[in-house]
């Protein structure tokens, strides 16, 4: 292996060898000593964390790995960044978490950490196999650790549910990489970039991109293939829905971008107005949907719908509507993509914060129930000040208000939308907002003014943390979003530049290609 | 496309598959699925891919459709079990949709000039051992390495659903 084939697989082997040690300390510890194995995984996960961090400051260009099936630049490093924060955060809230849920760690942690790195091997890879695996990888955790919380009807549903349409999405995803394998003859992302730029036509090219769009719609919670979402988040254990909202969700946008940009660069009138559709009806059926909830749990998943829709805003304004091309929408929708990491993974944490135990009917124990109805938050702000002022920032960023990160996602979004002329996405999405702010203020109407119904909830220090960082980062990234602006505008730089994935080293064993002659 | 055999072949395929989903009975479904799966080999036999066709049949009928049994006998599902047949417009809608769907793929391979000129001559090893392991492991070796990650997630999920104690 050369040097950039061990920079751009190292921070995923990193969550690799955690999580086999993980699951094999479990074995050896037979179920005891959660710590150790929190630490084992934590070790793994800061180690990935580290690597991509130094990536970004080393800013050495984009490394081409194993023939070109893998890359590591500033997108698989920034969004890696997200997804790593985010797995950090999540094994942190498992400490208590998945003891209360009576959940196996051993498995938990390592189901988690194999996903992080199913997202990272995704965020990098750079052909259509390469991302098929990954694909399936970071699913299959993450069906599993729905229905994690085995004696939970909901939670088995949902998992059923997710898994079901999971496997239709991939079909999808699966048949529109193989329609534009024919056309192209290649399966390398910068390959078939490289043909459809040079004016390789045909049918069929229609119907690949459609199936591809279809399954990342379905892989990113996208109108009108989103109806699985909601029960999904809302019956999964609330630690998972919170990865699951931020960390597929980043992983899938990030694959999204670097095929359109690298594979469909040259063809964006075939995915630009699907796209432009998508975007506009995910907005509006998101906000309308999470307007009418009283579970907020519910209403932070189709909220999370509708901030797909914005990030969905970003990417179909890189066509103009007179057609021309503009990389500025793209990192504008991974700037949101990361942002939205951490307002959104502490909302739901604050839902676990102020979980209490609830008895099982026909049983003498009790079960883990985090706060999902309104009325589990109503006069939290009398008793505990300090979080519900951290939700109502978190929920103000999620509203797009300044001075949070969520206001500065959301002002580049539109800023490339206008400029790219494309002012009815615009206007729709300003619209949108200020219906969102009604759902997202009133919850915090109910925290504030209200009299407390519920006061037996169970805090926990640790879980208070997560909510405290998110907070914090949300704060901070809002107020100083250069570094981060720069490293999504850094991320499309590259992936637009013709040659950066092209000077790929061919295999040390030049293998005749035999199974893969291009068609004539 | 005038091949006779591929026409049977494919012909049976389809009508198998269709068979398959149709039977309410689930161990008529299974061996309709059998039959599906041995004719997609010889399709793949006459795509002179015999390495393909020989792994197709020991996975997919070998493997899956034998585990596919072991669950429809270990279920023992008696037919008041297996819920309401649908009415004939669910299955209307439905066939109305899957050929709809059919007809959304299959256009633009057949409006497409390009596919209907002759194929390039093959390689002379093309679909042996040699040539598919070579691509595997030498052209396609980090996908084949993650694929063995997918399976570890798998059995990390089956030990999840299995684990007869959850905690200690």
């Amino acid at each position: 292996m050369t040097t950039a084939d061990w920079t751009a697989i190292l921070p995923a082997l990193c969550l690799i060898t955690a999580a086999i040690a993980v699951v094999g300390a479990d074995l050896w510890l037979k179920g005891r000593q959660i710590m150790l194995l929190a630490i084992i995984s934590a070790i793994g996960a800061s180690g990935a964390l580290g690597l991509l961090i130094a990536h970004l400051r080393l800013d050495d260009g984009v490394h081409v790995a194993f023939g070109g099936a893998l890359v590591m630049d500033h997108l698989a490093a920034l969004l890696g960044v997200g997804v790593t924060v985010a797995t950090l955060l999540v094994l942190f809230m498992s400490t208590t978490d998945v003891r209360r849920r009576h959940i196996g760690f051993g498995e938990y942690f390592g189901t988690l950490l194999l996903g992080a790195a199913g997202m990272l091997l995704l965020l990098g890879s750079n052909d259509f196999i390469t991302m098929f695996v990954s694909v399936e990888i970071l699913s299959i955790s993450m069906y599993v650790l729905t229905g994690v919380t085995r004696r939970n009807p909901r939670s088995n549903e949902a998992a059923v549910k997710y898994l079901v349409s999971g496997a239709f999405a991939s079909a999808f995803l699966l048949m529109g990489m193989a329609y534009l394998y024919g056309v192209t003859g290649s399966i390398r992302l910068d390959q078939i970039g490289a043909a459809l730029s040079t004016g390789t036509t045909s049918p069929m090219l229609i119907v690949g991109f459609g199936l591809l769009l279809v399954g990342f719609a379905f892989k990113i919670g996208a109108a009108p293939f989103h109806m699985w979402l909601p029960d999904v988040y809302e019956g999964a254990p609330t630690s998972t829905t919170a990865f699951m909202a931020v960390a597929v969700k980043a992983a899938a946008f990030g694959a999204l971008v670097r095929i359109l940009m690298v594979a469909g660069v040259g063809r964006s009138d075939l995915w630009a107005w699907p796209l432009w559709g998508m975007a506009a009806g995910t907005m509006v059926i998101g906000n309308l949907m999470a307007a009418q909830q009283t579970s907020v749990k519910r209403m932070l998943a189709f909220s999370s719908i509708a901030h797909t829709g914005y990030g969905l805003v970003a990417l179909s304004t890189m066509r103009a509507p007179y057609g021309s091309f503009a990389s500025e929408g793209a990192s504008a929708a991974l700037f949101y993509v990361f942002a939205y990491t951490f307002m959104t993974l502490g909302a739901f944490a604050f839902l676990i914060y102020l979980g209490h135990e609830v008895p099982v009917a026909g049983r003498l124990e009790t079960e883990w129930q985090d706060a999902e109805h309104l009325d589990d938050f109503a006069g939290i702000a009398r008793r505990r000040p300090w979080a519900a002022l951290a939700m109502t920032i978190l929920l103000i960023s999620l509203g797009g208000f300044p001075p949070t990160v969520g206001f500065v996602g959301k002002f580049w979004l539109f800023k490339s939308a206008v400029d790219q002329g494309h002012y009815a996405l615009a206007i729709l999405g300003v619209i949108t907002s200020l219906v969102s702010l009604f759902y997202y203020l009133r919850v915090v109407v109910v925290m504030f003014m209200k009299d407390p119904i519920h006061t037996d909830e169970k805090t926990h220090w640790t879980i208070g943390a997560v909510v405290a960082f998110a907070t914090v980062a949300t704060l901070a990234i809002g107020i100083w979003p250069d570094a981060f602006l720069d490293a999504a505008r850094k991320a499309t730089d590259e992936l637009s530049a013709p040659k950066a994935v092209a000077t790929a080293p061919a295999p040390t064993d030049a293998a005749p290609q035999v199974a893969l002659t291009p068609l004539p | 496309m005038t091949d006779p055999v591929f026409l049977i072949t494919s012909l049976v395929a389809v009508g198998s598959a269709v068979a398959a989903v149709t039977r309410r009975n689930p161990v008529y479904a299974a061996v309709w699925l059998l039959i599906c799966f041995l004719s997609f080999a010889v399709i793949l036999l006459q795509m002179a891919a015999p390495f393909l066709a020989a792994i197709h049949v020991l996975v997919y009928t070998g493997a899956i459709l034998v585990l596919f049994v072991f669950v429809i006998m270990l279920l023992n599902l008696k037919d008041d079990e297996l819920g309401e047949e649908y009415g004939t417009g669910v299955w209307a809608a439905a066939s109305a949709l899957s050929l709809g769907l059919f007809g959304l793929m299959a256009w633009p391979i057949l409006a497409d000039p390009k596919l209907s000129a002759p194929l390039p001559e093959l390689p002379a090893d093309f679909g042996s051992v040699e040539a598919v392991g070579r691509v595997l492991f030498v052209e396609y070796g980090l996908p084949f390495e993650l694929v063995s990650l997918l399976i570890v997630v798998a059995m990390f999920g089956a030990m999840v659903l299995a684990k007869k104690r959850l905690w200690a």
